[in-house]
């Protein structure tokens, strides 16, 4: 019986290693399928060749890994989670598969899962390009946090990106984009400006910086920086509203430092004109138009020049007949959206 | 070589240890015979099913039906004794035939077994790995001219090894060898089978990796009321254990009550029939493993997991009674898998999120349906504890599987494998019924204690007594604990030499001690001992000088006729 071993284990051995090198050759040949399969759009092709693959190699974590991606893929998140899960289980630092946990729980608005497996995939391990990978895994969680409207946690992973922003000035533009998104047009206009440093004439950069500005309520610079935007190519519908409504601010607001009487009472009459014409173009609110009756002889040029306090109640006024008649009315011109910013601007700092 | 080989010849050893390292070669051997038998089971369903995870249509429909033409001729022709699993082959070995399994059953279980599941049949590798380790072990044996009794234990021996080896879990193969093949907790064979099994592991983990069949989830409870939902899966797992046996038994005595030449086509039938079936559902083919680890890890609706279930339940019911060769192990495990996920599905549905995984309530699931079709409850509970490598699953395991097993007691009296024997006519010991036989004890026949005598009296004092009692005999209780029958005769003997004023123990010292019996004892153990003496002492087992009965013949037969 001893005798009989030796060959005993050499045919087993034999039989087994013929048999693992024809399992090995079917799961590459089921790779290659599968990523043909893919190529070619067949999502369920390639989610069933990787399943064959995987048959002839199971608990290979790159077909699992492709696997799962697969499933993600052709929309089969429960069964990709379950991939990721066992690779998870059996590497729970690995960046790739942590981010993809996160990915499938921020697609399902699972925020402490996308929270918990984001965090991982930003202090676990990558093979490759480690800090990139970091980076965008934060920059992920941060989109997520941002489209679910929490504000507070997106600021959390916002910061420390805006303080550590790579040489790429998309990452830039981007952050300062989910800032501005995420109400922090402050700490926006810091990352825009300095990717300015760099970029001078980038228009992505430039409209942001504008529209930081703009929500800062520094019309001038908004102003300023929407037309270099508009110089260097930008041309978005919401740039070329802020930029017409900052403009107009600046033309309009009577209460700007520096500005000659003549030229406060002049605003404020163009601001009495406009909300009068308002009040003809929607249905007649009548105890604004009897406040503006009663108020027309007191506001001459001469009178608004002398006396500061009429500038007041005008502005008071209009503002008051333009935001009601906006809510009623539905969208106003720049002008009027310029005459709202003015009055929020000094009666409601 | 062979010079040498016989220069290093053992030194003679004593049969006990012989028997262990024999279990150990039968271990190895048994392991390699598996690991081979797998491979060819894997090769054999590449060539006829492809290498795809769900074979090709025409594939799933025809080549279970054309295999199945091919099997029943090699059954039928050449291998007639391959028919069935293999656990009840290894049994009647073991009481039927002193442990003898010819090499040509071995040769083609492994044949045959390996073509039905690599071709699709709806059937596992386990039971059929049992009986070629069972067989290799009975052929060694022989060769070794080992005595009968020993040949008779070494099929058990070899089945724990080949059924450790083929589901790589060597306590479940312990405890079901124990708990369904022999039926008893021999002291003589436990070690040898353990080590059996321990080494045809370790050979099956050596050539095919220590992978698991399926990647077990870990158990969680938090809600205790959650065992409710483990109740109620016992109880669905239950009536589905009496469906498969309810399904398997009465068909299969129907067919094997038909003319011989329809075994030919019977597994053809029953290959196409699959093959329909396969076409709906591809998971029923074979013994199922990735499947039951696709279930496990939430890949399946819970609905298709109860169709799983059911179509599985048909489809091995199919294989196994057209006498297919093949086992049951495999497809009770993927039956109670897809139960256990579709409840733990349907409960998700209907209560919210429960604490318990899918993987979970499926890995629960098939100890539960292991309970409930194969009545092997100990072995249930352990194989679950062995392939989840958690002791915290016990409780819900236990729960469900009792559950099962009350249920199939309740409506199928006699276990799978009995009637199984009794339809081939055989009539094997009934594993469940040993285990549960009332068996009389030493208690329940004896006397109150009559006719003791200290040894410090005297001859003539004695043989008063015995005059004013009528009595032949007193057992005499010796200072060294020690008890010995003084009969009357020889002391008036005594008397009459003139040594009447003797003490009884000086007098009678010198008689041969009485075997001392136990309350406790089994009452076949007096009949051993009782030989030609009138009665037997029964002692304390803390102080053996106390009396607590005495038996006689008489009483021994009277109690054995009360039992009946």
């Amino acid at each position: 019986m001893f005798a009989a071993l030796v060959p005993a284990f050499g045919v087993t051995g034999s039989v087994t290693q013929l048999y693992r090198e024809h399992e090995r050759q079917l799961a590459q040949e089921w790779r290659v399928q599968a990523e043909i399969a893919r190529r070619a759009g067949d999502r369920d092709g390639a989610v069933h060749a990787l399943q064959s693959a995987l048959r002839f190699s199971p608990g290979d974590a790159t077909y699992t890994f492709a696997l799962a991606r697969a499933l993600l893929e052709a929309g089969r998140t429960v069964e990709a989670r379950a991939y990721f899960r066992t690779l998870w289980e059996r590497e729970p630092g690995s960046g790739p598969v942590n981010i993809e946990l996160g990915r499938i729980g921020a697609r399902e608005g699972d925020t402490t899962d996308a929270m918990r497996y984001y965090h991982n995939a930003i202090e676990g391990s990558w093979r490759e390009e480690p800090e990139t990978n970091r980076r965008l895994a934060r920059l992920e969680l941060a989109r997520y946090l941002v489209r679910q409207g929490d504000f507070t946690r997106a600021h959390a992973e916002l910061i420390p990106l805006a303080a550590d922003l790579p040489e790429n000035i998309s990452t830039t533009i981007e952050v300062g984009n989910l800032l501005l998104a995420a109400d922090a047009p402050d700490r926006a206009r810091t990352v825009f400006e300095s990717g300015l440093k760099r970029q001078r004439r980038n228009s992505a950069l430039l409209a942001g910086a504008g529209e930081a500005a703009f929500q800062l309520r520094d019309y001038a610079a908004a102003a300023a920086y929407f037309a270099r935007a508009r110089a260097a190519g930008e041309d978005s519908e919401s740039g070329r509203e802020h930029a017409a409504i900052a403009t107009e601010v600046l033309r309009g607001d009577p209460f700007q430092r520096r500005l000659r009487a003549a030229e406060r009472a002049r605003r404020a009459r163009q601001a009495y004109d406009r909300s009068l014409a308002r009040l003809d173009q929607c249905p007649p609110a009548e105890a604004f138009r009897e406040q503006l009756d009663a108020m027309r002889p007191r506001v001459t040029l001469r009178a608004l020049q002398r006396d500061s306090e009429i500038v007041e109640e005008v502005m008071d006024l209009s503002y008051r007949i333009v935001l009601a008649v906006g809510d009623r009315c539905g969208p106003v011109t720049p002008a009027d959206e310029a005459l709202l910013l003015i009055g929020r601007q000094h009666f409601e700092p | 070589v062979t010079t040498r080989l016989r220069q290093l010849r053992l030194p003679e050893l004593p049969e006990a240890h012989l028997f262990l390292l024999l279990a150990l070669l039968i271990g190895i051997f048994a392991g390699l015979a598996v690991v081979c038998f797998r491979v060819a089971i894997e090769w054999s369903r590449l060539a006829l099913l492809g290498s795809a995870l769900e074979p090709a249509w025409y594939r799933a429909l025809l080549v279970p039906a054309i295999s199945g033409l091919v099997i029943a001729a090699i059954v039928q022709l050449i291998f007639p004794t391959a028919r069935g699993s293999g656990v009840n082959q290894t049994k009647a070995a073991m009481y039927v035939y002193d442990g003898f399994i010819p090499f040509r059953t071995v040769v083609g279980k492994f044949v045959t077994a390996a073509m039905a599941i690599g071709s699709g049949h709806s059937l596992g590798p386990e039971d059929p790995s049992l009986q070629v380790g069972a067989g290799l072990a009975s052929v060694f044996g022989r060769k070794l001219g080992l005595s009968r009794d020993r040949i008779r234990l070494i099929a058990p021996v070899g089945a724990a090894a080949g059924l450790a080896a083929a589901f790589n879990a060597p306590i479940t193969a312990v405890l079901f060898v124990i708990e369904e093949v022999i039926g008893t907790w021999s002291a003589v064979a436990l070690g040898a089978i353990i080590v059996s099994a321990v080494s045809g592991a370790v050979v099956s983990q050596w050539f095919l990796g220590d992978q698991p069949l399926f990647r077990a989830t870990a158990y969680h409870l938090s809600e205790p009321t959650e065992l409710l939902l483990y109740a109620a899966l016992g109880l669905i797992g239950g009536a589905a254990s009496l469906a498969f046996v309810k399904l398997v038994l009465p068909v299969r005595a129907r067919l094997l009550a038909l003319p011989t030449w329809t075994r030919y086509v019977q597994p053809a039938v029953a290959g196409l029939l699959i093959g329909v079936i396969a076409l709906r559902a591809p998971q029923v083919m074979s013994a199922g493993y990735e499947f039951i680890d696709a279930a496990m890890h939430d890949q399946y609706t819970w609905s298709f997991l109860a169709l799983l279930a059911v179509l599985k339940i048909v489809a091995t019911g199919l294989s196994f009674t057209s006498g297919t060769p093949g086992g049951l192990f495999a497809p009770t495990l993927f039956i109670g898998a897809m139960v256990g996920g579709a409840v733990a599905g349907l409960g998700r549905l209907v209560l919210g999120d429960l604490a318990g995984s899918t993987g979970a309530y499926a890995l629960i699931g098939m100890g539960t349906l292991f309970a409930g079709i194969l009545r092997a409850p100990i072995t249930s509970v352990f194989m679950i504890i062995e392939v989840s490598g958690s002791y915290s699953i016990v409780l819900p395991v236990m729960i469900s599987n009792t559950i099962a097993y009350l249920i199939s007691r309740r409506f199928q009296r006699h276990s799978i494998f009995d009637v199984l024997g009794e339809q081939d006519g055989i009539v094997l010991p009934s594993m469940e019924e040993q285990r549960e036989s009332a068996v009389p004890h030493i208690e329940d026949a004896m006397e109150p204690p009559a006719g003791a005598i200290d040894a410090a009296v005297t001859v003539d004092a004695a043989l008063e007594r015995a005059d004013a009692e009528s009595r032949e005999w007193f057992l005499l209780n010796l200072l060294s604990g020690k008890w010995v029958i003084a009969p009357v005769a020889g002391m008036r003997e005594l008397q009459a030499e003139g040594k009447g004023a003797l003490s009884i123990g000086s007098a009678m010292g010198l008689a041969t001690p009485l075997p001392v019996l136990y309350a406790d004892q089994r009452l076949d153990t007096a009949l051993e001992l009782i030989a030609d003496h009138p009665v037997l002492p029964i002692v304390h087992r803390a102080n053996r000088r106390q009396l607590i009965g005495i038996i006689s013949l008489a009483h021994i037969l009277a109690s054995y006729r009360r039992g009946k």
